[in-house]
This record gives structure tokens, C-alpha cells and sequence, in this order.
């Protein structure tokens, strides 16, 4: 199998992730809740992951490090949590159905407003223009994604950050698929939230992400529950962190995996991992881009303005059709349609058919890259 | 069950992060389930210091990290 669906999750894991997962589902305990010694060190390999996760991202306070079952819950706690009746809140034309979905049904239940802002890929001030000019009085978040999950265009994170920070409104952003290719200091790009997938970029298991908060103006919870932390008098949810957002019992296998995935790309460090992907997708970009049967929706490849990923589509050709006859004939597997992102194939104008997504990572090779090529040619030049 | 020098913090999040700190200064201590003190049980947990004991009450609240109570003495 031959594998370039990364941006979907990333595969394979590292050994030490699966060891992790598997000792911590045979030598189970519910961490923080009991005192004997399966119990007590289930709670330190939590803790260990957060400490890893918050040093990772430069987050200064360990217990601002919450541990979520995915970007997606990540996002939907900071929107439902912050958003209430009359507020605004911006988002970006590339964004994922984790922030357009809340949004629009926030929009209708709770009769809140958004704006989206349109991206320019290679004008970054055209960008931050239209992001100012959808800013109102009643603005009270921004959210955005770091990078697109369809195309792989880098928003700028920072200037917006900034733009929020100068206007008084939150900036959450969505790291799902900048985490661990893209080096992220919160305190440095300024946002007041970050969510991130543990199973992409960070090469954890599904089942666990990361919710970063850099502000006061904690949101409310989502779900109430029990948390195994002391409150003499209280009936009602801890206010403390991480405990508020952390009801329930927590994802112990996974955290234990997602902390030798943050390990190992500590190992590996961001930017080897980042210039190996980036040097892989180069090589896919100029042979798919010398071939006149295939549609490419970038300008080359620039790291600066890119995540290694990219949509391709062949002329005349369904991109299920291209999907299927990848992994059927060729046993390479890449993912088609809509990727989630209606919105950014509304701007992209791929909306009618959507696109085939490739996505290296840190285990790709050029053999396997040579070999998509190889079968994305073959499928072009067979008649239909 | 030991009830003595313990630094009792609200969740195990916070004990771990106590501990850590504490290590840092150069003073060994154990998490531990809040035992029942007084009469009263608990959730939450607590650091075990065995020695230092006041030199690391203080080291964590100059720290930031909220304490939710002591005990000195075998308070069973």
C-alpha cells in the first residue's frame, strides 16, 4: 500500500505510538480518579502528555493544555463557548466543516452573525483587508484555519492575530493541519485559542486533540460530568483548567500514544519533517505539472506560503474515478471530493466535482512518489 | 493512612504540576489520593512531602498554584 492521505490522518504511526496505545490499553486504569499505583502512573503519562503538548506549542501554563477527543470538539468548545445571542464572528473562505457547521447552526439557533472573510492566496494584504472590512461592532471572534485542508494555502495567522488583538476580539485558530509540520508559538502568532488534531501532524492516535488557551475570557463548557478533582461545596462544573473542559473519562490509550507522537516529531524536529514532505510534494508538483491532462490549483510549491499538500484533478475525469482506480489498480491511496471544505471549492471554483487530495509525511519516500506519478499518468493518457 | 505532610490541591493536574515544580527545587514528594481527613473525605489529590515541608508550601504558592489545604500533623 502505498500511502498519501496525511491530511486525512497520518500513516503509519511511529512504533512507540502504537507500543504506547496498546501497553496503555493492557495496563489500564482510569487516571485521575484512584490512588493506587495503575491509577497514579495512568494520571503521570497524562500529565506527561500535557506538559509535551504545552511545551510544543510554547503555552505557558500546563493546565491551559486541554485534552479533547479532536480538533473538531476543540473548535465547537470554542465557538459554542464564547458565541452568545447579537455576537459576530468571522471566518475565513478556506475553512473546514468543524468551524463552518457550528457556525451556521449557531447562526440559526441562536441567531448570532458571520462574515466570511475571502482569501487571497498570494496577496496577504488583500487578505487581512477583507478579513478588517468583515469586522463589526459586534465582532467577538475570529476564527480561521492555519492552513487549507484542500489546497494547502497559509493564511496570515499573525497579522490576523493581530487585527483581532488591535479590535479587542478573540482569535481562534485551527492548527489541523499546520500542527507538526509548521513550528506554532501561541504567545508568537498571538491567538487566544489553538485547536489541534493529536492523529495528523503531532502522528498520535484518532481519538485525541488539543484545545490551547492563551486568554482570561475562558468560553463555557460543552458537556458537564464527573472530573475526579475536589470541590467541597460545589454541585456545579469545576471552573478550574484543564478540569472544566475535561468531564468524563479521559482517552488514556490515546494520550498515552499522542505523547510518543509528540516525542517523535520532537525527534524528528518540525522543520526536517516539514522540508522532507515539502521536497516529496515538489517532486509530485513538477511531474504532475508537465502533464497537460492534469489540472493543478497552486503556483508551484513555496513552503513559505504552503503546507505540503495538493489537489490535483485529470481532464474529463470524475476524481472518485481517479480515486477509486489509484487504489484499486495501483494500491495508492489518496482521498477525493470535497474534503469537508465546501467553502474553499466555492472559491477555488472546484465546486462542481471537487478534487483528489496527496499529502506526504514524515514516512513518505520518493519511490512511493514516483510510483503515484507513474499511475496518475496511466490514468490520464486511458481512454474513457 | 498517612495524613501527615501532605499539601492537599484540588485535582491531580494540579499535583502533578506541584510535583514537578517541586523537583525542580530540589524536594522529592509523591501524589497521592486525598485521603480523609478529619472526619471528611475528599476528592482530589495531594502531594506526600516528606521532607521540606514548609520550604515547599511556599515554593508553590510563590509558583501561582493554588493550595487547598495542609495538614502538619496525623490529623486521623
Amino acid at each position: 500500500m502505498i500511502y498519501f492521505d496525511n491530511a486525512a490522518t497520518t500513516y503509519p504511526k511511529p512504533r512507540s505510538v502504537v507500543n504506547a496505545v496498546a501497553n496503555a490499553t493492557a495496563f489500564s486504569a482510569n487516571p485521575g480518579r484512584s490512588g493506587y499505583a495503575h491509577s497514579l502512573n495512568a494520571s503521570r503519562v497524562i500529565f506527561e502528555c500535557r506538559q509535551k503538548a504545552a511545551d510544543f506549542f510554547k503555552l505557558k501554563n500546563v493546565e491551559n493544555c486541554i485534552l479533547t477527543p479532536s480538533c473538531t470538539l476543540s473548535l465547537n468548545t470554542v465557538i459554542y463557548g464564547t458565541l452568545k445571542e447579537g455576537d459576530h464572528v468571522v471566518i475565513s473562505s478556506f475553512e473546514h466543516n468543524s468551524v463552518l457547521r457550528p457556525v451556521e447552526k449557531l447562526c440559526k439557533d441562536r441567531k448570532i452573525t458571520y462574515s466570511v472573510a475571502q482569501v487571497n492566496p498570494y496577496d496577504d494584504d488583500e487578505t487581512i483587508d477583507s478579513f478588517r472590512k468583515s469586522i463589526n461592532n459586534k465582532t467577538k471572534l475570529i476564527v480561521c484555519t492555519h492552513a487549507s485542508n484542500v489546497f494547502g494555502f497559509k493564511l496570515p495567522v499573525k497579522r490576523i492575530a493581530a487585527l483581532a488583538k488591535y479590535y479587542g476580539i478573540l482569535f481562534c485558530l485551527d492548527a489541523a493541519q499546520s500542527a507538526g509540520s509548521e513550528d506554532i508559538d501561541i504567545n508568537d502568532i498571538g491567538a487566544d485559542f489553538i485547536c489541534v488534531p493529536g492523529h495528523k501532524g503531532l502522528y498520535g492516535p484518532m481519538g485525541t486533540g488539543l484545545l490551547l488557551i492563551n486568554t482570561d475570557k475562558i468560553p463555557e463548557s460543552l458537556f458537564q460530568g464527573g472530573t475526579g478533582s475536589s470541590f467541597k461545596d460545589e454541585l456545579g462544573e469545576p471552573r478550574l483548567l484543564p478540569d472544566k473542559f475535561e468531564s468524563g473519562t479521559i482517552n488514556y490509550p490515546g494520550f498515552a500514544g499522542l505523547l510518543k507522537g509528540i516525542e517523535f516529531v520532537n525527534s524528528k524536529t518540525t522543520k526536517r519533517i516539514r522540508e522532507h514532505a515539502v521536497s516529496i510534494m515538489q517532486y509530485i508538483y513538477d511531474n504532475l505539472s508537465s502533464n497537460k491532462r492534469v489540472e493543478l490549483y497552486t503556483k508551484g510549491i513555496n513552503a513559505l506560503r504552503f503546507v505540503p499538500l495538493l489537489s490535483f484533478n485529470i481532464k474529463d475525469t470524475d476524481p472518485e474515478k481517479v480515486c477509486e482506480t489509484l487504489d484499486k489498480r495501483f494500491g495508492i491511496c489518496v482521498r477525493s471530493g470535497f474534503h469537508c471544505s465546501p467553502l474553499a471549492h466555492k472559491c477555488m471554483q472546484t465546486g462542481d466535482r471537487g478534487t483528489v487530495r496527496i499529502c506526504p509525511s514524515a514516512f513518505s519516500n520518493f519511490k512511493d512518489a514516483k510510483a503515484l506519478c507513474d499511475a496518475v499518468f496511466l490514468i490520464s493518457i486511458t481512454k474513457k | 493512612m498517612n495524613t501527615r505532610n501532605l499539601i492537599i490541591l484540588r485535582s491531580v493536574t494540579y499535583a502533578a504540576k506541584a510535583r514537578n515544580i517541586l523537583l525542580k527545587h530540589g524536594i522529592n514528594s509523591d501524589v497521592v489520593k486525598t485521603p480523609r481527613i478529619n472526619g471528611k473525605s475528599l476528592c482530589g489529590y495531594s502531594l506526600y512531602v516528606p521532607n521540606r515541608f514548609d520550604d515547599a508550601v511556599s515554593i508553590l504558592l510563590s509558583h501561582g498554584v493554588q493550595i487547598e489545604g495542609r495538614t502538619d500533623s496525623d490529623d486521623m
